[in-house]
């Protein structure tokens, strides 16, 4: 050291503290472009959750017959005293309402007459809310009226106080004439078109919708957004999940088992394998056009479940044979030898040994498989699903009116219309439902983000969280299966 | 094979040895029985690809082969309302190239000439030479053929206009820019990631981090599709107008942008599980050298595992060229010749989303040129995949 000049040690010293920096530096640009790509992820996720959350936990009251409201439906509850059913309404809110004139009855019983709407949220024109004259039958409703002072913001944006009248009337009797009473539920809120049934004070039965409470989960996609749910998104993704399950494991499985313990080493198999290396990096869009000219054109399976599973059981099958092949790989070769050696036929080797200690692996990548096949939108919209469905497929077994009856009792309805309802009958039909129209989870997305509304996006995120939970969630399974299975397994 | 039959098994050894030998033979055959089954599935796959080339080709060629009959309208000459056919010059049978005169009309406004929309040999002129026709009126057909020419020089992709083009290079410039901006974000992002997880992180946090990131590619490009159409380009379209750029709410930036995060797990983790294939001895040696921890990733490590790194490249180039639902909603679908991420394009992939969201009529030019826009995608991820399997074989650092 003592002919090194003073000049060269600190010169040496400065260079490697700056090199000594930049590899701090380095470290914590490293560390922080991690954190920031797994930050992108949870942002994604928190934002989806932020905006979709009011789609999510939100529900709405809709018919059970599912054939809308009407602008000018009564809501009520139904009540029983004694072998009399009653309908409560909800208070009635008037609107564009005459102050001085019903100023003077609030608080007093009045009636309605005349229930020829036009305000749409109570469905009675104020005008004909009088004091009662003369007997109660008379009136359609009777009840008492409340005042209330309001701050109306107005079409000018001025904050304006208006009046608003809220009429509580009394239950008014249902008519059970003619209906089996059996089916009416105390306590149930039913929905009432009043043009149709309310007349003297009394409401037909029949005239009666029973009310349902609908959330996202249950409901059919529709043109108002707050009433759009994933209903038959999610059946669809999970009908389709089941046939690309039943297709993509058998298959691949055995491919890769053939290719693990049979295949010879040759050109075929060498093929064989740089294929299936190519067919996993094929774009998913190509399986879309596959399934477009070959299955739907072609072989005319049509735009239905079955054409859907067939076509993601292909797209994931390089998936699940190569994580077939991975899992036996990693099976010592002594195990192989121990069960010849005892006498034990190839296909018993496999059978008792092979397919048992590589199944946590086959598992971890069919699971693989069914998240990338869950997230696949654009093979599936290339088929032509992007189509309104507010239908299930049918059930294997369903219990109803055969179609060319029900036909046939339709038009015998036109001419006589007592005609007799025909008889329901048990209906096996175990593969109807693959030839079903469908829409699956990605696609309910892609078509809510594609509209204009904003009410349409939060929609859109709401189903986001449905489909990034269900795939984020199958691959953490994955990793923690191939986790725990690792540190089990010990050869 | 000795007589199986039950009369002849006298005694218990001839019995045995019958049933023995009988179990064998039927062992034998489920053996191949079950052999053929799984060789029938490993093939599988091949077949499969078989039916991709062939389905995409049996849309393509006829594509090129089958003309299609165009039709052309009168032309409008201004304070007319009808013209009379003076001349036919291109008579029915004769070729005319694009732009050629076919009819000539008078009237007392005016007299005009109606070109070919297209080339292509004329079928069919509904009126002779003395007639009167009036203005924008179906005409001529020509039978139109779509060349390689059309296919490759032209700049504009319109299957279903009145006068159809196909020009492929307006939807390979949309998707070379969103890769090459994926790219950008991916490739320096997923480089360092994987220095960083090989060299920096303690393996047990790298058990932990790896999987996390690799979540990134596992979730569903319309959720991708939603994040880059509705937060990410809005932002960027704040930040860009602080440079006093505009753009609008459909543009490859955004949807390039979050390809490339989609894409980073296909970079940094195939880098890294190349650079720790790389043995511990030339990492010693460098250390031993005095070699700081980064000059060690970046002057021994990556080299050494170059094949490694740029086959990670090449597959994470294959996917972003195949990505659909992302670019599809982000970056609009409409066909635009341009290299301007700024600008809205379509690529290959949603051009074919566009299309089958119509309904095309099947057999129709439309529906055959969507599959030939596919089969010009799997030809350009086949030829990335290919060089990454060469890249990785050829130079294949040998330990």
């Amino acid at each position: 050291m003592s002919d090194v000049s003073n000049d060269k040690i600190v010169q040496l010293r400065s260079q490697i503290a700056r090199r000594k920096r930049f590899d701090r530096i380095f470290s914590s640009i490293g560390g922080f472009l991690v954190v920031l790509s797994l930050l992108t992820l949870g942002v994604l996720f928190v934002n989806l959750v932020i905006d979709g959350w009011s789609a999510l936990t939100s529900t709405y009251q809709a018919k059970a017959d599912q054939s809308g409201f009407g602008r000018r439906e009564i809501i009520g509850k139904l009540i029983q005293e004694g072998s009399e059913w009653k309908l409560q309404l909800r208070p009635l809110v008037l609107t564009d309402v005459d102050d001085a004139t019903l100023q003077p009855l609030v608080g007093k019983e009045v009636g309605v007459k005349g229930r020829m709407a036009r305000a749409p949220e109570s469905g009675f024109d104020p005008s004909s809310v009088g004091p009662i004259e003369g007997p109660v039958e008379n009136y359609d409703l009777v009840g008492t009226l409340t005042r209330q002072q309001m701050s109306v913001i107005d079409s000018q944006g001025k904050t304006v106080q208006t009046a608003v009248y809220t009429l509580k009337a009394r239950p008014i009797l249902v008519d059970v004439s003619g209906i089996d009473p059996s089916k009416l539920n105390p306590g149930q809120d039913v929905s009432v078109d009043p043009k149709r049934a309310l007349s003297g004070g009394a409401v037909v039965a029949s005239n009666i919708v029973p009310l349902v409470t609908k959330n996202f989960f249950n409901s059919f996609p529709s043109r108002d957004p707050e009433q759009a749910g994933i209903l038959s998104a999610w059946v669809g993704t999970l009908l389709i999940m089941l046939v690309t399950m039943v297709i993509s494991v058998p298959l691949g499985v055995a491919a890769g088992i053939y290719l693990e313990e049979y295949a010879p080493k040759n050109k075929l198999t060498a093929l064989i394998e740089v294929n299936i290396a190519n067919l996993a990096g094929v774009p998913s869009i190509i399986w879309g056009l596959l399934a477009l000219g070959l299955f739907v054109y072609i072989i005319g399976t049509g735009r239905s479940i079955q054409t859907a599973g067939l076509t993601l059981g292909l797209l994931v099958l390089p998936i699940v044979i190569i994580s077939t092949r991975e899992a036996i790989r990693s099976i010592p070769s002594t195990i192989r030898e121990a069960s010849i050696g005892l006498g034990a036929t190839k296909w018993q080797t496999v059978r008792y040994h092979i397919l048992p200690y590589s199944l946590p692996g086959i598992l971890t990548g069919s699971i693989i498989a069914l998240s990338r096949a869950i997230g696949e939108t654009a093979p599936l919209v290339t088929i032509g699903a992007l189509t309104f469905i507010a239908f299930l497929p049918p059930p294997p077994v369903e219990y109803k009116v055969p179609e060319a009856e029900w036909a046939v009792y339709q038009e015998a309805l036109k001419a006589n219309p007592s005609a007799p309802i025909p008889e329901k009958q048990w209906h096996f039909q175990p593969t109807e439902w693959l030839k079903s129209g469908f829409t699956v989870l990605p696609i309910q997305l892609f078509q809510w983000v594609s509209r204009p509304q904003k009410e349409f996006h939060y929609n859109a995120a709401a189903a986001g969280v449905v489909l990034l939970a269900l795939t984020l969630g199958l691959n953490g399974t994955a990793i923690y299966l191939r986790y725990r299975l690792r540190r089990k397994i010990s050869w | 094979m000795t007589d199986l039959s039950p009369a002849s098994s006298t005694t218990e050894t001839t019995v045995g040895f019958d049933l023995r030998r009988t179990g064998n033979t039927w062992q034998r055959i489920k053996e191949g029985i079950i052999e053929g089954i799984l060789f029938v599935a490993g093939i599988s796959s091949v077949v499969i690809t078989i039916g991709i080339v062939v389905v995409l080709l049996s849309e393509t060629i006829p594509f090129f082969t089958v003309p299609e009959t165009k039709t052309i309208y009168t032309p409008t000459v201004e304070g007319a309302q009808t013209l009379t056919i003076s001349k036919i010059i291109a008579p029915v049978g004769t070729y005319v190239d694009k732009g050629a005169p076919v009819v000539e009309f008078s009237s007392p406004a005016g007299s005009a000439v109606l070109t070919a929309t297209a080339s292509g040999k004329i079928l069919k002129i509904l009126g002779e030479v003395g007639t009167t026709v009036e203005m924008n009126k179906h005409l001529v057909d020509i039978s139109h053929l779509v060349t390689l020419r059309d296919f490759f020089v032209d700049t504009l992709w319109a299957p279903v206009f009145d006068d159809p083009r196909y020009g492929i290079w307006s939807l390979i410039s949309g998707t070379l820019t969103t890769t090459l901006v994926a790219l950008f974000v991916a490739i320096p992002v997923g480089t360092i990631i994987a220095i960083w997880l090989s060299e920096y992180c303690y393996p047990n946090v790298r058990e932990v981090l790896k999987p996390s990131l690799e979540l990134l590619a596992a979730v569903p490009t319309v959720v991708y599709g939603y994040f880059a159409l509705l937060i990410v380009s809005p932002v960027m379209q704040w930040v860009l107008g602080m440079f006093g750029i505009t753009m609008g709410g459909f543009n490859m930036l955004s949807a390039g942008l979050v390809m490339g995060i989609m894409i980073i797990p296909y970079v940094a983790s195939l880098s890294e599980d190349a650079m720790r294939a790389v043995p511990i001895q030339m990492r010693e040696g460098s250390y031993a050298m005095g070699a700081t921890r980064v000059q060690t990733a970046l002057r021994v490590l990556v080299p050494a595992s170059l094949s490694g790194i740029t086959s990670a490249y090449i597959l994470a180039i294959a996917r972003a060229v195949g990505e659909t639902m992302i670019v599809a909603l982000a970056a609009g679908q409409r066909p635009n010749f341009t290299l301007n991420p700024t600008q809205e394009a379509a690529t290959i992939s949603a051009a074919i989303v566009q299309a089958t969201l119509g309904d095309l009529p099947h057999d129709s030019t439309a529906y055959r040129a969507i599959f030939a826009a596919g089969l010009m995608l799997m030809l350009i991820t086949l030829f990335f995949n290919i060089a990454g399997y060469l890249i990785r074989k050829r130079y294949r650092e040998a330990y």
